[in-house]
């Protein structure tokens, strides 16, 4: 059992930090909101905010597979220019 | 309004979900094919807010496997960028093709599909994993270097396999969009089979790569039905934390499991789905739609 995370390619690696970091933060975001008319909070505001927050987390869960589209793009194009006939895939 | 919901129905939401997710998410297929039925049957919610829901559920279910399954190995993005290309343009096909076929045909054929992919995940049963073969220099897995390695826990030794018969997977996956687009489902449940039968990865690696390759489609729909507004808060805010814990409980299911057991699994699911199919080829919807 020897191919953890060190033996994988750094897209790899860096895609997992941001997924990871991207859907605790939406995950988050969503319990808050869902926490804050039920933690004894009384009137429309608390409510109406809730909502915002949780539709917020939402939107983040949403982009995330975009950002990491787009970063697959961006990291694969900045590869090509730094090192050009290396692969991002290498490990 | 998220004031205005009883925190059971908030609990029932999560329960679900993360249900969902977990089964969705070990078996490589997100929790769409699950948490529609439940929603609309169970929930009494309707088919368009349920439908809403599945995708936010979907997207968080691939997000929240994702890093565990790219840490742990089992996701060749390699693969998944491959078959993306051929699955988009199958959609793309699907969405010229729409309305030419009839619907009752559409579900036969893909009942059919559903059916012999499932006696074909069956018979790889018994099949030895990392069985090295004779390389190929001048196949397209090799050029495209497909092959990779995974750390199985369950069998406490790394596997290595090897890439077969690209140009199958790739008319295999082309055929998954296009139905896919046709039908209005997720190709999820094809994508798999059509990993396992064309290119012979290991059940593990197939379902952690579309689970991965899931997200970006789901998100597609996802970003079009937020912008429209159709996405309700209320309820698809429980089901999104919920995918994302579930989504956890999957992989580390996944992972712990053997892949005889979850070739099982899934190959139920399959046949379960292939019946749904004939009944509504047969105009008997028990969700009032697919998922």
């Amino acid at each position: 059992m020897s191919t953890g995370l060190a033996g994988r390619s750094e897209l790899d690696r860096l895609l997992a930090s941001v997924l990871h970091r991207g859907t605790w933060l939406g995950g988050s975001v969503i319990a808050l909101g869902l926490a804050l008319p039920m933690a004894g909070w009384s009137g429309a505001s608390s409510t109406m905010i809730g909502t915002r927050i949780v539709t917020a987390g939402i939107a983040l869960l949403i982009v995330l597979p975009v950002l990491r589209v787009f970063l697959m793009l961006v990291v694969f194009v900045g590869w090509q220019l730094i090192k050009p006939g290396h692969s991002i895939f290498d490990k | 309004m998220v004031g205005a919901v009883h925190a059971g129905s908030v609990a029932w939401l999560l329960v679900v979900s993360i249900g969902s997710s977990a089964l969705g998410g070990a078996l490589g297929m997100a929790s769409g094919i699950f948490i529609v039925p439940v929603l609309t049957l169970f929930g009494g919610l309707e088919i368009h807010a349920a439908v809403a829901a599945s995708i936010v559920s979907v997207i968080a279910c691939s997000c929240g496997s994702a890093a565990p399954f790219l840490r742990s190995g089992l996701t060749n993005i390699r693969v998944a960028i491959v078959l993306e290309v051929a699955t988009t343009l199958g959609a793309l096909t699907g969405v010229l093709l729409a309305g030419i076929l009839s619907t009752p045909f559409l579900y036969f054929l893909f009942a059919a599909v559903l059916l012999v992919s499932a006696s074909q995940m069956m018979a790889r049963r018994h099949e030895v994993l990392g069985e090295t073969e004779e390389t190929n220099l001048r196949d397209w897995a090799t050029l495209l270097r497909l092959h990779s390695c995974y750390p199985d826990h369950a069998l406490g030794r790394d596997v290595f396999y090897r890439v077969r018969r690209v140009p199958l997977g790739l008319a295999l996956m082309y055929g998954a969009g296009l139905i896919s687009a046709l039908l209005g489902i997720g190709s999820g449940v094809l994508k798999i089979p059509a990993m396992d039968t064309a290119l012979r990865l290991p059940i593990k690696v197939s379902s952690a790569t579309s689970n991965f390759m899931i997200g970006a489609t789901a998100a597609a729909s996802g970003v079009a039905y937020f912008a429209r507004g159709d996405i309700d808060p209320v309820i698809a805010g429980p089901v999104a934390l919920g995918s994302v814990l579930g989504a956890v409980l999957g992989a580390r299911l996944l992972m712990a499991v053997s892949g005889d057991k979850l070739r099982l699994l899934f190959v139920v699911v399959l046949v379960a789905l292939a019946a749904q199919m004939l009944l509504s080829a047969l105009g008997i919807h028990l969700t009032g739609h697919t998922a």
